[in-house]
């Protein structure tokens, strides 16, 4: 219990952090601090592959895209800009408002918190057999909706970025090219061309 | 290889695996071809082929009795989600004849844009027959992305580039918003199938109402973001007139009937996991001041817009805030009413939105109104197409707008929404006033010299009005078509 | 048989130091290497053989300036270079040196997970950070140029990365690398070869883009950008990044060892020349650390560096297409040949 408040602490103020830090690749650190107590949490549990995949997948590729773009744009800030006067502080207002009403309701909570002992045994020791079998069991659907939903992001972010690409070259529209080798061609030098900026 | 007894009835899945099919065989051959022009037909052909699988389903579901469900009850085929998956492919469907008239003229055929339309339509099927919150999370994202680029479509526009971002940006939030609420809802029930929501909150020992309230809330204010209910409604004027015309009535039937299917299926259960007393209170409460709101909100808004298209997303606002009261009256009445509403929404925008392509530069603009000026004279056909499309959605009989407004406040007002529903009908009277202003300045206001002249009509676009403008009338004449066919149904709660 | 903290502790500790330790002669067998591969002599006055010569290298490095840039970003600038070197060495700590009890009666490693095979993976992703932010901490432009092609880079090789470990997943059927060593995953089944022999080129490939060595070493491609993400940082927070770069080196060696070829266990002919000799802890496992250490330094004196976009579609295009042929191929072998 005391381990989880430590831990429950360091990821609150980590989560304040990627808000209220001015600078992008400050908050995206932050975020990244999160991800990995999260991954601490975690083992802390004994779902132990949870925390390994939590942090290969979060904190080793999605934030260190994340990062990059932060990095290739140079994203600052900007300054002051135009607003609706208050609104600022309304959105501080509604966030304290809003964590106040979920803190109060998770303390209200009649039930007692589940021995430790029954998690880690419904987790199997954290290993990949009871997720594998969560994700091809009950979860099938969505396992494979979630490939639907990956090919219409890759589908949707190809399209905007060839359009662009395409315009870009002075290449005719809609001339039917095969669209592969050139997105990857595209690719890459959209990549190599941030990389020589 | 024999297989586990959780996967149920697969054929359920059958239209969406078809859209899916579709979409990959749409893109493949995107790729491999320079004839763009067959994408449209290919595209349509998916949505047909899976209309005409949901109708084959619909039917055995009828003759069966009962809700059939696959893969543990994570996919449902009830009355809910087989009339709304219908409704869902007509409007996909005409919206796919809409785009490819103006293909070339809108520079919308480069070979993802089908695709998307397909992936998007796929979506809003799982989103109304899912079963369970992360199947409806899902089916959300994946229409939600695929409209997200489609509405950013239009090339070195920075109006629609900004409705796509706009529109990410605020869904994205609005996600975030909704799987925090599925997972105080999990945290509260230890489920995430509606059947075992309600299941664990009708226990007696269920000690977890005040977390499972938080939770239906953020579901509900996530969900609420894509039907467009006030507050949560400010993306859409702007997401709306800016994204490319065709994608802009794709978005109001399709993204919205799906949408509002996933709506009625939540809050059906939640109101009722949450039961009676005032924690029960809070929800419909919480759900009938936003729809108060909206319906204002919608129509006043309309009322101070001097562009069409942009009048049309605040009046898409205010048709939220009537169907609003259907989920809100809740039931077997309150689904059925909203279905009837959603459908014959569904023609009357795609035909108004199809006149009004005709009417706009080619570039996407020019929709103020004093373009309309005299068109009653110079296009009796096309105003007279549009002067019965905007007395329908105002309301007036005998169209299908008058009959969906009647069942939905007859709804509210059973189910003890009566204030609701007078608010609803003194709204209704304010949105005349807007509809009625296009119909006099297509009739009564002589053009002056700068009034284009409308173009002629490609013969899908055609084709795509007459269907919606006979749907009106036809569904305004024998309402009964559509309501007794579906009050025969086995219906959302049959099955659990 | 478990351990007490203060055993693995003190295992840890002997590890850090044997590694680091390491580390320096590593310096200059990889520069004498290098000097007789290009008909140079290398280093040889400090001592005989040299064998000073990484002494005299550490003095130097920590009696330089430490120079910190005006405008960097001071907190990360510092974090980066203990970021690396802390999960550099995290990463090897998960690797067995030997069967259990085999020490001295102690177990030679100092975590033995479940997830050993993803521990490594984590950790070892974790390490781009150091480059990553030492690179934009420094406000440079060839820093930042060095930082973003490592992002990149890494991360387009971490999939055929990935993709090679899945082959050894399937066979093996755990992801804990002593039980991985036990099974070898060579004795399973002839029909496996094929996959595996592929899937441990693919490995091999990625893991030296992982490692940011020639011909992958963009990063700091002296030629072009001066040293990339190392160009602002002096004295020890530099010698703390070339100690990670090893570091990561000596880990992806042992972590292609113990997957591929047979970790900690000799060759069984050895068994019958010295009985008992194949099961000798660490040993073995230096040994083939050792192949593929002088396969890295081979390299580096044979091949010229990859051009970005080469680099880019020969990760993505070829190796990743490669090296999921391998894992579907021993996919279908499991599934319906075994």
């Amino acid at each position: 219990m005391a381990t989880f408040v430590v831990l429950a602490v360091v990821m609150v103020v980590g989560a304040l952090g990627v808000v209220l830090l001015k600078q992008p690749v400050h908050a995206a650190l932050s975020l990244v601090g999160t991800l990995l107590t999260l991954a601490v949490t975690y083992v802390t549990l004994e779902a132990h592959f949870l925390a390994a995949v939590q942090v290969i997948v979060y904190a080793g590729a999605i934030m260190v895209l994340f990062l990059f773009v932060l990095m290739l744009l140079n994203v600052q800030d900007t300054g002051p800009r135009r607003s609706l006067p208050g609104l600022r502080w309304a959105a501080y207002a509604a966030a304290v408002v809003t964590a106040t009403a979920i803190a109060a309701v998770a303390f209200w909570d009649g039930r007692p918190a589940p021995d430790p002992a029954v998690v880690s045994l419904h987790l199997q020791g954290g290993s990949a057999g009871g997720i594998g079998d969560a994700l091809f069991g009950e979860l099938l659907l969505a396992f494979h909706l979630v490939g639907v939903l990956l090919l219409t992001g890759v589908v949707g972010a190809v399209a905007l970025v060839q359009r662009r690409a395409e315009s870009a070259h002075g290449a005719p529209k809609g001339t039917g090219l095969p669209a592969g080798r050139d997105a990857a061609d595209g690719k890459a030098r959209a990549l190599a061309s941030g990389g020589r900026r | 290889m024999n297989l586990p007894p959780i996967m149920g009835d697969l054929v359920v899945l059958v239209p969406v695996v078809t859209l899916v099919v579709f979409a990959a065989l749409t893109l493949l051959f995107g790729v491999f071809t320079r004839e763009r022009a067959a994408l449209g037909g290919l595209a349509l052909t998916g949505v047909i082929a899976a209309l005409v699988f949901t109708v084959f389903l619909w039917l055995q579901a009828r003759a069966g009795g009962v809700a059939v469900t696959a893969l543990g009850g994570a996919f449902r085929g009830d009355a809910l989600s087989y009339a709304f998956s219908f409704i869902i492919l007509i409007g996909a469907g005409l919206a796919v004849v809409l785009a490819d008239g103006h293909r070339v003229r809108l520079q919308l055929d480069q070979p993802e844009f089908h695709p998307l339309l397909l992936l998007a339509a796929a979506g809003g099927l799982v989103l109304v027959s899912a079963g369970d919150l992360v199947t409806l999370l899902l089916g959300l994202e994946i229409m939600s992305l695929a409209v997200y680029v489609l509405a950013a479509w239009r090339e070195r526009s920075r109006v629609s580039e900004e409705a796509g971002m706009k529109y990410f940006l605020l869904g994205a939030f609005a996600s975030a918003v909704l799987v925090y609420g599925i997972a105080l809802t999990f945290g509260a029930t230890g489920r995430f199938d509606f059947a075992g929501i309600a299941a664990a909150a009708a226990a007696p020992d269920f000690a977890a109402r005040g977390l499972l309230l938080l939770g239906a809330l953020f579901v509900l204010v996530g969900l609420a973001f894509k039907v467009a209910f006030a507050p949560f409604h400010q993306w859409l004027p702007d997401v709306y007139t800016g994204a490319p015309t065709p994608v802009t009535a794709f978005m109001s039937v399709v993204v919205k009937t799906a949408a509002f299917g996933a709506l009625l299926r939540t809050t059906g259960t939640l109101v009722d996991a949450l039961g009676v007393g005032p924690i029960g209170e809070v929800l419909p409460a919480v759900l009938a001041v936003s729809i108060g709101l909206t319906m204002v909100v919608g129509n006043f808004g309309a009322l101070l817009q001097s562009g069409v298209k942009r009048m049309l997303a605040y009046s898409a606002v205010a048709h939220a805030g009537y169907v609003g009261l259907a989920v809100l009256a809740g039931g077997d009445a309150g689904v059925q009413a909203a279905s009837y509403y959603l459908f014959t929404y569904t023609f009357a925008s795609v035909a108004a939105f199809a006149v009004l392509l005709s009417l706009m530069d080619d570039d996407d603009r020019g929709d103020r109104l004093e373009r309309l000026a005299g068109l009653g004279r110079r296009r009796p056909w096309l105003a007279a197409a549009l002067a019965v499309i905007m007395l329908s959605l105002a309301g007036f009989p005998p169209f299908a707008g008058f009959i969906g407004k009647a069942v939905v406040f007859q709804a509210a007002i059973a189910a003890g929404h009566a204030a609701l529903a007078v608010l609803g009908i003194s709204t209704a009277v304010v949105a005349v006033v807007f509809y009625a202003r296009v119909v006099m300045t297509m009739y009564l206001r002589e053009p002056d010299a700068h009034t284009p002249v409308a173009r002629p009509i490609p013969r899908r676009t055609a084709v795509v009005m007459a269907i919606g403008l006979a749907a009106t009338v036809v569904f305004g004449l024998f309402p009964g078509l559509w309501l007794d066919w579906i009050a025969r149904a086995p219906w959302w709660s049959a099955g659990f | 048989m478990a351990e007490s903290l203060l055993t693995v502790f003190l295992k840890a500790l002997l590890l850090a130091v044997a590694l680091l330790g390491a580390f320096a002669y590593m310096t200059l067998i990889e520069r004498r290497i290098l000097g007789r591969m290009q008909h140079r002599i290398g280093p040889n006055r400090t001592g005989p053989f040299g064998l000073l010569q990484p002494i005299a290298d550490a003095l130097k490095s920590i009696f330089k300036q430490d120079i910190l840039p005006a405008r960097a970003d001071k907190f990360v600038f510092v974090l980066a270079p203990a970021i690396s070197i802390t999960f550099a060495l995290a990463a090897f700590g998960a690797i067995p040196g030997g069967p259990a009890g085999s020490l001295f009666g102690f177990d030679p490693w100092v975590v033995d997970l479940d997830i050993g095979l993803l521990y490594v993976l984590a950790a070892t992703s974790m390490g781009v950070y150091g480059i990553f932010l030492g690179g934009w901490a420094a406000n440079s432009k060839y820093a930042l140029l060095g930082s973003l092609r490592s992002a990149a880079q890494i991360i387009s090789y971490e999939l055929g990365l990935g993709l090679s470990v899945l082959t050894i997943i399937m066979i093996a059927g755990t992801l804990n690398l002593r039980e991985i060593v036990e099974i070898g995953v060579w004795s399973v089944s002839p029909w496996l070869w094929p996959g595996l022999a592929v899937a441990f080129v693919t490995f091999v490939i990625s893991g030296i883009a992982e490692v940011n060595r020639t011909p992958f070493d963009l990063p700091e491609a002296e030629q072009e950008i001066v040293a990339g993400y190392l160009t602002e940082y002096s004295s020890i927070k530099w010698a703390l990044f070339q100690m990670a770069e090893y570091v990561n080196m000596f880990t992806a060696a042992a972590f292609m060892s113990t997957l591929f070829l047979g970790g900690y266990k000799g060759p069984g002919f050895m068994n019958a020349l010295i009985p008992g000799s194949a099961d000798w802890p660490i040993v073995w496992l230096v040994a083939k650390m050792a192949i593929f250490m002088f396969l890295f330094i081979w390299l580096r004196a044979t091949l010229p560096r990859l051009r970005y976009d080469q680099l880019m579609r020969f990760g993505w295009i070829y190796l990743f297409e490669v090296a999921l042929g391998a894992a579907l191929l021993t996919g279908a072998v499991i599934a319906f040949v075994l």
